[in-house]
C-alpha cells in the first residue's frame, strides 16, 4: 500500500485526520488501545483507498468522498416516535424477532427488546467496553485482524457502540440488530458488532440499515463473527441507506470445524456502499454459503468485496450474487477463493450475475482463484446481459403486460439468490422488500 | 486361470473389512456369475481385481495365469487380458472414444509385444463390432462416454471389451440400467466372446442377464464371504427365494 | 489421432536433457556495445539505415522510457533486470550475402534443420541475401513442402536472416519481409501503421521495444487478397546476455485474409535472457487475421536457473467492420511469461478470438491471457484458455472482456479451465469484466481441479501407463484450442505437450 504523504489529502481524509486529535476521540478501555493507536497509524499512512489499489480498483474512495464527514457526536434521543416509525418499515418488521436498536449510532435500550433467553447474551458494546467479560476481550478486534483495510482501520479508530452478541445454545427467534440514521449534515457514524457463535449453538442474526430520506451520512459498519466447532450462523443484512448515504461495510467470519455459515446480504439503499466480507476456514469439514441480491437505480455504485480463505482442507464453499442494475447504476462484484497449499478436498464454487436494465447501467466483475492446491474442485462464473426477449415475447404473448412480464423475469432472476437464505420467514420478508423495490421502480419505468 | 485365496480387503484409510475371505477359482472358458444382495462385495471385487487404488488386502492372494495379480499395476493386468466392465462408466471430457479405444488396443499389443495395429485396420476392426453391438457411429466420434445414455454406455462397455479382447471379462452390474431389448443385445455381445480359453465373471444382483448369459458357475457372495455356490439352477433358486436366507445365516 | 501416440513416443524418447533445442550455435556475430544508450539506439538505427522520422521515434521512446517503472502487478517473481547489462543488438556476421547455398554458412544451415524449420529443400534457402539487399534469387521451381506450404522469415538474435517464397508472394501483391528491409521499400506502409496498435509509449516493455527494437517481421496483404500460404517467423535467441526485441506488424487490406505462424527456441543457459517483443495487427473491413504461436523458450533446469523472459506485447486492431482477429497460442517455454496477446474491437461486427494453452513445470511462472475491448457495435469475441500446472510452476490467467457505451450488442464467451499436476504448483484465475452497456451479453466460466483419480484408473485399466494416461488426459483437456492450429503446428504440439509434461508425474 503506498503512502500517501506527498498527494493531497481529500476533504474526507483530512476531516478523518482532524478526529483523530479531536477530544471525540474514544480512548480505552486498555485492551483496545494498541489496537486503535495502530488503526490510526494504518490510516495515517495509506488514507483512503484509490482506484490505484488493485482490490479497489473499481471503488475509488478517494475520489467519490466528496466531503469531509467527520465522526458524528452523540447527540440525544430525539424523536422516538419517528425512529419507531422508520423500525416499522425495516422489512424484517412483520417478524417475531428481539430487537437491538442503534440511532444515528447510538444503542437505545428503550427501542429495544433484547429478550432471548438464557442461551444469548447480549451486550451493548459502550456498555462493556469498560468492564468486558473475557469472550468480548478474546475476540473483539481479534476475529480476523485486517490492518491494511481502511474501512476497518477507520472503524477501529472510532468505535464505540454496536451490540456484542453470544449464543450459547439455539436461538428462539432471531435477533435483529437495526441501525437508523436521521442525523443531518456530513458525518460519519461508526458501528461495530461481535458475534460469538459458540460450540453446537444456532445463532439467527439480522441486520438492518435504514437511513431517513434525504440525510448524507457515512456508515461504516464492521462485524466480527466467530462461529465455533459445530456451529451454525444464519445472518441476512438488508442495506437500505438513505439515497446520499455512503455506507461501509466489513464482515468477517471465522469458521471452526464442522461449522456451517449461512450469510445473505441485500442491498438497495446508499449513494455509494461497499460490502467487505472476509471469511476464513478455521476447522475441516466446514460449509460456507454467502449469496446476495443487489438492486440498483439511479447513480447509485453498489461494490460487493468477498475474500473466502480455504486455510484448511475439506471444506465447502458457495457464492452467489445477482444484481439488477438500471439508469446509470454501477454494480461490481469481486470475488476471490484462495486455496493454501495442504487445503485439499476444497470445494468452492462461485457466480455473479447481473441484469442490466438500462444501456447506461455498468457492471464490473472480478472473479479470482487463487490454489495452491492440486485436489479441489474450483469454479467460478460471471454473466452480463438484459433481459431475454424470448422470454419477454413468451410471457406477452400470454396476455402478461410488459412492465409485469419484466417485474417477473427480474424476480425471477433475483430469486435465485434468495433461495439461498435458510428462514422461510425471513426469506418472505426478503421477497416482500424485492416485491416492492420492484413495483416501484417498474412503476416509474 | 484365476485363483483367489482368502481375500481379505478393506476401504484403505477405514477399518470397514468388506471382503472377508473370498475362495474362488476360474478355469479357461468358465463363465461364473457372482450373485448376492447390495452391499455384499461384489463390486469391491472387481475393482481389487482390476486394481482400484482405494481398496487394501489385508490378507489372502490372487493368482493370475499363474502371476501374482496382486502385485501388477493397473495397466498391467490390462495387457494381461484382464477387462473390468464398469457398472458406471466414467464420462472423459474432451477425448474422443476412437482415440481412446485405439489408444488403449495399442498400447496393451505393445505390452504384449505385438505389432501395433494400422490405423484402417483398426477402424475397420471398430465399425464392425459396433455394427454387432448397434452402436451408432455418431456415438463413437463423441468423447468418452460423455452424453451417452445408461444404455449406451453399457453398449460401449461391452464394444470395448470385444475390441480389446480379454481373456477374463469381469462383468460389473453390465444389466444395471438396461431394458430388455439392449440387454437382449449386450448379451449377445458377451456370448459371441465366450470361447474356450476366455473366462468371464458375470456380477449381478438379479437372476434376470444369466438367461441371456448362461453361466457354469453360480457363487452367492454374502458379507464379505462366498457362502454358496452351486449351478445355474442355484439362480433360479435365488430369484424365487431371494438373498434373505444368507443374510440371516451371515449375520 | 496418431498425433497422441506421437506424444507418447516422444515422452519415452525423452532423455535427461528435455529441452530439444537446446544447443548454442557457434557463429561469428557481431555485437553492439553492452548497455542501453541513445548511441545505442541511434546505432541500431543506423544499422539498419533508417530515415530519420524513425530514429527520432526512437529516441522519443526512449527518453519516455527512462521514466518509466518496470510493471509488478503480475504474479510473477524474478530478480531485477540490470538494463545496462545485456547486449541490444547481435547480427550473424555476413560480409557478402550468399549467392548459393555453398556460400551459407553450413553451421547456420545445421540450426535451421534442429529448429525444424523446413528449410532442407536447397532452392529455398538460395534466398538468402545480405539483409539490406533486396532479394533477386529466383524462387520458381520451388517444389511444394510437405504437408504444405509456408513462407518463412526467419529472426536469428537481432536480425531477420532469411525470407522464402517472396517472389511467389509478390505475384500476389502480398508483401513478407523484415520490419528494416519493410521500412526501406515500404515506408508509407510502416509510416502510417507503426506504433498505431500499440502505442510507442504503451508500457515498460512494448516501450523500450519502441527504442531498440533491431528487426522483426513485415506484412502486407492487398484488398481483397488471399494470402496464398501459410507465412511463419521463426525467432531464435542465441547470443549471450543477448536481448531480443523483434517487432512484426501485420496489415490485412480490406476483404484479405492471411494465416501467420510464430515459433521461438532458445539455448539452454545459465543465466537469464530477455525476450520482449511488440506484434501489431491491423484488420480493415472484412479482413481475417489468424496469428498462431508456439512458444518453446528455454525455460531453465530443473531448480529455476536460466531460462527466457518472455515480456511481450501483442496486440491486434479489429479497426474495420466485419474484420476478425484471431490469437492462438501455444506456450510451454520461458521462465516467466508475461503476454497478453489482445483484440480491439473497434470494426462493427468484429470479432476477436483467443485460444491458449500454458503449461508450465519446473519453476516456471506464467501470467498471461488476454484482453478484449468490445468498442465496435455487435462485436463479439471468444475466449479459451487451458492452464496446465505441474511441478513447482506458477500459472495465472489474467484478462479483461469489456464493452464501451456504445459497444451495443456485443457479445463474449470466456471458458478458463486449469488443471494441477501434483500439490506443489499453484493455478491462478484473475479475469475482470466490465459491462458498459446492457445489450452487451457476456458469459465467463472458470474452473479448476486436477485430473480426477477416476479417469486415470480408467484409462490405466485399459492398459495405458500412468504418463501416457496423463498425457492422453491432458491432450483431451486442451482439445478445444489444439483444433484452432493450423496443421502444421499440431503434431508439433502435442509432442511438446508430452515433453513439457515430462516428469510432472509420480
Amino acid at each position: 500500500m503506498q503512502m500517501n504523504s506527498a498527494v493531497e489529502k481529500t476533504p474526507a481524509e483530512a476531516a478523518y485526520l482532524v478526529a483523530f486529535d479531536g477530544d471525540g476521540l474514544p480512548s480505552g478501555p486498555a485492551w483496545l488501545d494498541s489496537q486503535r493507536s495502530a488503526a490510526r497509524a494504518a490510516f495515517v499512512a495509506s488514507g483512503l483507498p484509490h482506484r490505484r489499489i488493485e482490490e479497489w480498483k473499481y471503488t475509488d474512495l478517494r475520489n467519490q468522498l466528496a466531503a469531509g464527514y467527520p465522526p458524528l457526536g452523540e447527540a440525544p434521543l430525539a424523536d422516538v416516535a419517528r425512529f419507531q416509525e422508520m423500525i416499522a418499515a425495516s422489512p424484517f418488521a412483520g417478524l417475531d424477532t428481539a430487537r437491538a436498536v442503534f440511532a444515528d449510532g447510538v444503542f437505545r435500550p428503550e427501542l429495544s427488546n433484547l429478550a432471548l433467553g438464557d442461551d444469548v447474551d447480549i451486550l451493548s458494546l459502550a456498555e462493556c467496553l469498560d468492564e468486558a467479560p473475557d469472550w468480548v476481550t478474546s475476540n473483539l478486534g481479534q476475529v480476523m485482524s485486517r490492518p491494511d483495510n481502511a474501512i476497518a482501520a477507520l472503524n477501529m479508530a472510532f468505535a464505540r457502540h454496536g451490540a456484542a452478541v453470544r449464543v450459547r445454545g439455539r436461538q428462539e427467534k432471531p435477533l435483529e440488530l437495526i441501525f437508523l440514521h436521521t442525523a443531518s449534515g456530513h458525518h460519519t457514524v461508526t458501528n461495530r458488532n461481535l458475534i460469538v457463535v459458540e460450540e453446537g449453538a444456532h445463532a439467527h442474526i439480522l441486520e438492518s440499515h435504514l437511513g431517513a430520506s434525504g440525510q448524507e451520512y457515512l456508515a461504516n459498519i464492521v462485524t466480527e463473527i466467530s462461529v465455533g466447532k459445530s456451529a451454525v450462523l444464519d445472518h441476512v443484512k438488508v442495506q437500505m441507506e438513505a439515497d446520499g448515504a455512503v455506507h461501509l461495510s466489513d464482515v468477517n467470519i471465522w469458521l471452526g470445524e464442522n461449522a456451517n455459515a449461512n450469510s445473505f446480504v441485500a442491498s438497495t439503499g446508499a449513494s455509494v456502499s461497499r460490502n467487505q466480507v472476509f471469511a476464513e476456514f478455521g476447522g475441516e469439514h466446514t460449509n460456507l454459503n454467502l449469496s446476495g441480491a443487489c438492486m440498483l437505480a439511479g447513480s447509485q455504485h453498489c461494490d460487493t468485496t468477498l475474500e473466502v480463505d480455504h486455510a484448511v482442507p475439506h471444506c465447502t464453499s458457495r457464492e452467489l450474487f445477482k444484481l439488477v442494475l438500471d439508469d446509470t447504476s454501477r454494480g461490481i462484484f469481486q470475488g476471490k477463493v484462495s486455496v493454501r497449499p495442504n487445503a485439499q478436498k476444497t470445494d468452492g464454487k462461485q457466480m455473479a450475475q447481473a441484469l442490466l436494465l438500462a444501456e447506461t447501467a455498468e457492471f464490473d466483475a472480478k472473479p479470482e482463484l487463487e490454489i495452491f492446491a492440486d485436489d479441489v474442485v474450483c469454479g467460478h462464473g460471471a454473466t452480463a446481459g438484459d433481459l431475454d426477449e424470448e422470454h419477454l415475447y413468451y410471457l406477452r404473448a400470454r396476455g402478461i403486460p410488459k412492465r409485469e412480464a419484466m417485474a417477473l423475469l427480474i424476480a425471477a432472476f433475483i430469486g435465485e439468490a434468495f433461495d439461498e437464505v435458510t428462514s422461510d420467514d425471513v426469506r418472505e420478508a426478503l421477497a416482500g422488500f424485492a416485491g416492492a423495490w420492484l413495483d416501484q421502480h417498474t412503476e416509474r419505468g | 486361470m484365476l485363483d483367489i485365496k482368502n481375500l481379505h480387503v478393506k476401504i484403505a484409510d477405514e477399518d470397514t473389512e468388506i471382503l472377508k475371505g473370498v475362495n474362488l477359482t476360474v478355469n479357461p472358458g468358465e463363465v461364473h456369475a457372482i450373485m448376492g444382495p447390495n452391499g455384499s462385495g461384489k463390486s469391491t471385487l472387481s475393482y481389487v481385481l482390476s486394481g482400484k487404488e482405494d481398496y487394501e488386502v489385508t490378507e489372502g492372494s490372487v493368482t493370475y495365469d499363474g502371476a501374482d495379480l496382486l502385485d501388477m499395476e493397473i495397466e498391467e493386468r490390462a495387457s494381461a487380458g484382464l477387462f473390468l466392465a464398469f457398472q458406471y462408466p466414467i464420462e472423459i471430457p474432451g477425448v474422443p472414444t476412437m482415440t481412446f479405444l485405439r489408444t488403449a488396443l495399442n498400447a496393451q499389443r505393445k505390452a504384449r509385444g505385438e505389432e501395433e495395429l494400422t490405423t484402417p485396420a483398426f477402424m475397420k476392426l471398430v465399425k464392425e463390432k459396433a455394427q454387432q453391438l448397434k452402436v451408432r457411429p455418431e456415438m463413437l466420434k463423441r468423447p468418452v462416454n460423455v452424453g451417452f445414455s445408461g444404455g449406451e454406455k453399457k453398449r460401449a462397455e461391452i464394444l470395448q471389451m470385444a475390441v480389446l479382447e480379454p481373456k477374463l471379462c469381469v462383468l460389473d452390474e453390465t444389466d444395471s440400467g438396461l431394458d430388455i431389448d439392449a440387454l437382449r443385445v449386450v448379451a449377445e455381445g458377451v456370448n459371441a466372446l465366450r470361447s474356450p480359453d476366455r473366462a468371464m465373471i458375470v456380477i449381478t444382483h438379479y437372476q434376470r442377464l444369466l438367461e441371456y448369459i448362461v453361466p457354469d458357475v453360480v457363487h452367492v457372495l454374502s458379507n464379505g464371504r462366498v457362502v454358496k455356490t452351486g449351478g445355474k439352477e442355484l439362480a433360479l433358486e435365488l430369484e424365487a427365494n431371494g438373498y434373505a436366507e444368507f443374510e440371516t445365516e451371515a449375520a | 489421432m496418431a498425433a497422441v501416440q506421437d506424444t507418447i513416443e516422444q515422452v519415452r524418447g525423452v532423455d535427461v536433457d528435455k529441452y530439444k533445442y537446446g544447443f548454442k550455435t557457434e557463429i561469428e556475430s557481431e555485437l553492439a556495445p553492452k548497455g542501453l544508450s541513445e548511441d545505442i539506439v541511434r546505432y541500431i538505427s543506423g544499422k539498419n539505415d533508417e530515415p530519420e522520422w524513425l530514429l527520432e521515434w526512437r529516441l522519443e521512446a526512449y527518453r519516455r522510457w527512462l521514466t518509466m517503472e518496470e510493471p509488478d502487478w503480475a504474479r510473477v517473481d524474478y530478480p531485477k533486470i540490470d538494463f545496462q547489462d545485456l547486449y541490444y543488438y547481435a547480427a550473424p556476421k555476413t560480409t557478402e550475402g550468399p549467392k548459393s547455398l555453398d556460400e551459407v554458412d553450413p553451421i547456420l544451415l545445421e540450426t535451421y534443420a534442429k529448429l525444424g524449420i523446413p528449410l532442407k529443400e536447397q532452392e529455398i534457402l538460395a534466398g538468402v541475401r545480405k539483409h539490406d539487399e533486396p532479394s533477386t534469387l529466383d524462387e520458381d521451381g520451388v517444389g511444394e513442402m510437405g504437408s504444405g506450404r509456408v513462407a518463412i522469415d526467419a529472426v536469428f538474435d537481432s536480425v531477420s536472416v532469411v525470407t522464402t517464397f517472396k517472389k511467389e508472394l509478390a505475384k500476389a501483391g502480398v508483401i513478407f519481409c523484415s520490419i528494416s528491409e519493410a521500412v526501406r521499400e515500404h515506408p508509407e506502409l510502416v509510416k502510417k501503421y507503426l506504433g498505431t496498435v500499440v502505442p510507442q509509449s504503451d508500457n515498460f516493455y512494448a516501450t523500450l521495444n519502441s527504442a531498440v527494437y533491431s528487426d522483426g517481421s513485415f506484412v502486407y496483404i492487398p484488398e481483397g487478397v488471399r494470402c496464398p500460404m501459410e507465412l511463419s517467423t521463426y525467432f531464435r535467441i542465441n547470443e549471450e546476455n543477448t536481448g531480443q526485441f523483434e517487432r512484426t506488424l501485420i496489415i490485412a487490406e480490406k476483404g484479405s485474409y492471411v494465416s501467420y505462424l510464430e515459433g521461438c527456441t532458445a539455448p539452454m543457459r545459465d543465466e537469464n535472457q530477455l525476450h520482449a517483443a511488440v506484434v501489431e495487427l491491423v484488420a480493415l473491413d472484412d479482413a481475417e487475421i489468424k496469428y498462431s504461436t508456439v512458444q518453446n523458450w528455454y525455460p531453465g533446469d530443473a531448480n529455476g536457473k536460466g531460462g527466457i523472459y518472455n515480456f511481450v506485447t501483442k496486440r491486434g486492431d479489429c479497426r474495420g467492420k466485419n474484420s476478425k482477429i484471431s490469437w492462438t497460442q501455444v506456450e510451454t517455454g520461458s521462465a516467466i511469461t508475461w503476454k497478453y496477446p489482445s483484440c480491439i474491437l473497434r470494426g462493427e461486427n468484429s470479432r476477436g478470438e483467443f485460444y491458449s494453452i500454458a503449461i508450465s513445470n519446473g519453476r516456471q511462472q506464467v501470467d498471461s491471457g488476454t484482453k478484449m475491448i468490445h468498442l465496435g457495435k455487435n462485436s463479439s469475441s471468444r475466449i479459451i484458455s487451458k492452464g496446465i500446472s505441474a511441478g513447482h510452476s506458477q500459472n495465472t490467467y489474467r484478462g479483461l472482456v469489456s464493452a464501451h457505451r456504445k459497444a451495443t450488442g456485443a457479445r463474449n464467451f470466456t471458458q478458463c479451465d486449469s488443471l494441477l499436476i501434483g500439490d506443489k504448483c499453484g493455478a491462478h484465475t484473475v479475469p475482470y469484466i466490465e459491462a458498459k452497456n446492457s445489450s452487451s451479453t457476456f458469459e465467463h466460466e472458470a474452473t479448476t481441479s486436477k485430473i480426477s483419480d477416476d479417469q486415470m484408473f480408467y484409462a490405466r485399466q485399459r492398459g495405458l501407463g500412468e504418463e501416457e494416461a496423463v498425457a492422453l488426459i491432458v491432450n483431451g483437456f486442451v482439445r478445444d484450442v489444439l483444433q484452432h492450429l493450423p496443421m502444421e503446428f499440431m503434431a508439433e504440439t502435442q509432442k511438446l505437450i508430452g515433453i513439457s509434461l515430462e516428469g510432472s508425474v509420480g
